[in-house]
C-alpha cells in the first residue's frame, strides 16, 4: 500500500477529485433509490390489478376488497422497508415511526379530500389514488432521480387518459395499464 | 481525523469505485456488473484496479456461483472506508490552502 503525506497535488487536481467523488456517489445514491424502490412497485403492481379488477367484475365488493388490499400492501411496503432500514444500519424503531408518520399523513390527506371535494362517480373515486401516487413519485424523482419523473408522468397520462377517454372501461384499464405501468417501472428501476 | 494523500486510491477510477462503494449502505457488498456500470469502467480495468484495492485491504471480493452462473461480489471494508475518509480530508485540506499536514 502507498500512502503518504509527501505527495503534493494542485488545488484543481483536489478540486477535481472531489467533483469525480461527488459525482458517483449521487449516481450510486441514486441507483440505490432505485433499487430500494423496485418491490414497492411489484407489490403495488399486483394491489391495483386484483383491486380494479373487483372493482370492474364485482363492483358491490369493491369497498372490502380495497380495504384487505391496501392493509396488505401497505403491510407488504413496511416489510420491505424495513429490510432497507436495517441495510442502512438505521434503527427499526426509528423506521416504524416514520413509516407510521407518512402512512397516517398519506390517509388523512386522502379522506380530507374525500370529504372536502366528494366523488360524484366511482371513476373519480378511482382516479384519485393513481394521481396521488404519480404526484408523489414526481415529488421523489425531483430529488431521487428522472426515472422516478418519467414513471410518474406515464402514469398521469395513463390515468388522466383512461378517464376522460375510456369512462366506461375505466377499472378494467387501471387494472391492466396501472399495474403494467408500475411492473415496468419496477423492472426498470431494479436495474438501478 | 488524519488528512493522508493515499496514492493507490488516487487513481482516478479506483477513487471512483471507492466513491460508489462508500456511498452504498455499510457492509452492502455490490455485483460486479452494476460497479462497472457506476463507476464507467470496462471488465478488465475494473478487475485489475479491484486487484489493487484488495490488495490493499480496502475492499473485499467474493466469488460465487448462483443458478451456475458466476457472481462477483464487492464490498467496502473497514479500513478501505477510513482510508477513503482521511484522502478526502486531504483533499479538502488542499483546497482550503492548509496543504498536507506535517
Amino acid at each position: 500500500m502507498t500512502t503518504g503525506e509527501g505527495m503534493n497535488i494542485s488545488d484543481e487536481q483536489a478540486s477535481a477529485a472531489l467533483a469525480d467523488i461527488t459525482r458517483v456517489a449521487r449516481r450510486a445514491a441514486v441507483s440505490q433509490g432505485y433499487r430500494r424502490g423496485a418491490p414497492h412497485l411489484f407489490l403495488w403492481a399486483a394491489v391495483w390489478f386484483v383491486g380494479y379488477g373487483v372493482s370492474y367484475l364485482a363492483p358491490a365488493r369493491a369497498g372490502m376488497a380495497w380495504l384487505a388490499l391496501d392493509i396488505v400492501g401497505i403491510g407488504g411496503s413496511y416489510w420491505i422497508s424495513r429490510g432497507s432500514a436495517q441495510e442502512a444500519a438505521r434503527g427499526t424503531a426509528q423506521h416504524a415511526r416514520r413509516f407510521a408518520t407518512l402512512g397516517a399523513s398519506i390517509l388523512l390527506f386522502l379522506v380530507s379530500t374525500y370529504l372536502i371535494l366528494p366523488p360524484t362517480t366511482t371513476e373519480q373515486l378511482g382516479a384519485f389514488p393513481p394521481l396521488l401516487v404519480a404526484f408523489g413519485y414526481a415529488i421523489i424523482g425531483t430529488w431521487a432521480g428522472p426515472r422516478w419523473l418519467a414513471c410518474a408522468a406515464v402514469l398521469f397520462a395513463a390515468t388522466l387518459g383512461g378517464h376522460f377517454l375510456l369512462r366506461a372501461w375505466f377499472m378494467p384499464w387501471m387494472g391492466l395499464a396501472g399495474a403494467s405501468i408500475l411492473c415496468v417501472s419496477g423492472l426498470w428501476l431494479r436495474r438501478g | 481525523m488524519n488528512t493522508e494523500f493515499n496514492e493507490v486510491i488516487h487513481q482516478p477510477l479506483r477513487l471512483r469505485i471507492m466513491a460508489a462503494l462508500h456511498a452504498l449502505p455499510p457492509r452492502a457488498a455490490v455485483e460486479f456488473p452494476r460497479l462497472k456500470s457506476l463507476v464507467e469502467a470496462t471488465d478488465g480495468n475494473l478487475g485489475a484496479h479491484l486487484a489493487t484495492l484488495e490488495q490493499a485491504g480496502y475492499v473485499r471480493i467474493e466469488k460465487d456461483f448462483i443458478d451456475r452462473k458466476p457472481r462477483t461480489r464487492i464490498t467496502l471494508t473497514r479500513d478501505g472506508r477510513r482510508a477513503l475518509a482521511e484522502h478526502v480530508a486531504h483533499l479538502r485540506h488542499v483546497l482550503e490552502g492548509v496543504g498536507a499536514p506535517q
